[in-house]
């Protein structure tokens, strides 16, 4: 058998393509067929793909049964969410009138910040208050306060000195804001600030709802220099704040 | 898509799906659970994807996007320089694997996103950027990036898969 070049092989995605439905069009779908039948190498992926269906077909049916469980008892709380929402939003902004009258009890010079924010820095570590300073290397730790009764997702980002945005929480561009710990826990992980010019604006932003990272960046970038006041992203009622620090220039310190 | 709909979807690309990301993450306990939220989102956004092709592609982006989720995130954070080493060697056969990970773990998201589609994936550019829902330019900018760092940060140069079709 002849051996085609490795380099020319398909990827998984199009033999995967090829072989549910049929390829990119009869043209490319035969040129697949013409290469798996000289290369041993595709021929060896599509045999070990078919040793990888065989073992996650006998696990399929119990998670599928996982998946449609947790997909219906999501689509139970949206229902019952869009059912409540009314009440929620009135309650809501009682609820922040009360907060705004008390003044901010946590960081954050716009608006009540949902969270505290901790510091680690060369051993120490310290709570930040309003327009602290940071470094690069800082090593920074979110514990979420209860600000919003009805929030069961947060997500935060920043935009530093440059204008550019960063996702914390979420990490991934496009991925969906992260869950919320248990009260009084901090959010998973650290984030290391980097060299870039400060100050860093970091936008907070909780939900009821998962919201795209995309559009939390799109408001971020835009609303970052005037700290524009965010009350709902992509249609979704938000209790967002900006927290503004300081930023020391310099190389990060070692960790 | 409604719910029957998915559970033939599930039927038709779980197993794709589910490869994949063991692909990634090498570790098939923690790929199932991937598989699980993937489906368990297509199952949220079942009104807004149509089969074939397109929800293909679809499953293939939030999976990767959930796989480097759960390498970067609590348990798995500290493991994750060390599960993407042993993930990378599988499709990269060229550059070395060591230095790869080390270019890698300074790159935004983005740009890990699609050097994992065209190193670990061998998608083409093309491939590449239909997945990721980017332009080939940005594709090409992502791997330029990814390349630039690493000759500026180790000195390697990480030349991408000779491509049929590579833009």
């Amino acid at each position: 058998m002849n051996e085609t070049d490795a380099n020319e092989c398909p990827s998984r995605f199009a033999l995967d393509d090829r072989d549910l439905h049929g390829g990119d069009g009869p043209a490319r779908a035969s040129g697949i067929d013409r290469h798996v039948a000289g290369c041993r190498r595709c021929q060896l992926t599509r045999a070990a793909r078919a040793a990888d269906l065989a073992a996650f077909d006998e696990t399929a049916p119990a998670l599928w049964t996982r998946i449609a469980a947790r997909g219906r008892e999501r689509r139970r709380r949206r229902r019952l969410l869009s059912i409540q929402l009314p009440a929620l939003i009135a309650g809501l902004g009682a609820m922040a009138l009360l907060i705004a009258g008390r003044g901010p009890a946590y960081v954050g010079p716009k608006g009540t910040a949902p969270l505290e924010i901790v510091c680690r820095r060369a051993g120490a570590t310290f709570a930040l208050a309003p327009d602290d300073e940071v470094a690069p290397g800082d090593e920074l730790r979110f514990k979420p306060r209860p600000v919003r009764p009805d929030a069961r997702f947060i997500h935060i980002g920043s935009v530093d000195g440059t204008g550019r945005y960063t996702s914390f929480y979420p990490p991934m561009p496009g991925a969906l804001s992260v869950a919320l710990p248990d009260p009084g826990q901090a959010l998973d992980g650290s984030i290391r600030l980097d060299a870039a010019p400060g100050p860093e604006r970091l936008l907070v932003v909780l939900s009821a709802t998962p919201l795209v990272e995309d559009a939390v960046r799109r408001v971020a970038e835009m609303g970052a220099a005037a700290g524009t006041i965010v009350d709902r992203i992509d249609g979704t009622p938000v209790t967002a704040a900006w927290i503004v620090l300081r930023k020391r220039a310099g190389a990060p310190s070692r960790p | 898509m409604d719910e029957a709909e998915v559970a033939d979807a599930f039927k038709t690309y779980g197993g794709a799906v589910f490869r994949r990301c063991v692909r990634v993450l090498r570790d098939p306990d923690a790929s199932r659970d991937v598989t699980q939220e993937v489906f368990v989102r297509c199952f949220d956004r079942r009104r807004g994807l149509r089969s074939g092709r397109e929800l293909l592609g679809w499953l293939y982006r939030v999976a990767t996007n959930l796989c480097l989720n759960a390498l970067r995130d609590g348990r798995l954070r500290r493991d994750a320089d060390r599960r993407l080493a042993t993930a990378l060697p599988v499709a990269t056969e060229g550059p070395d694997v060591r230095l790869l990970r080390d270019v890698l773990r300074d790159l935004d998201e983005r740009t890990q996103a699609i050097v994992v589609y065209v190193y670990i994936d061998g998608m083409t550019h093309a491939e590449a950027a239909e997945v990721a829902q980017v332009s080939d330019r940005t594709v090409r900018n992502c791997l330029a990036r990814f390349q630039r760092t690493g000759r500026l940060r180790l000195g390697a140069d990480f030349a991408p898969p000779q491509q049929e079709g590579s833009k």
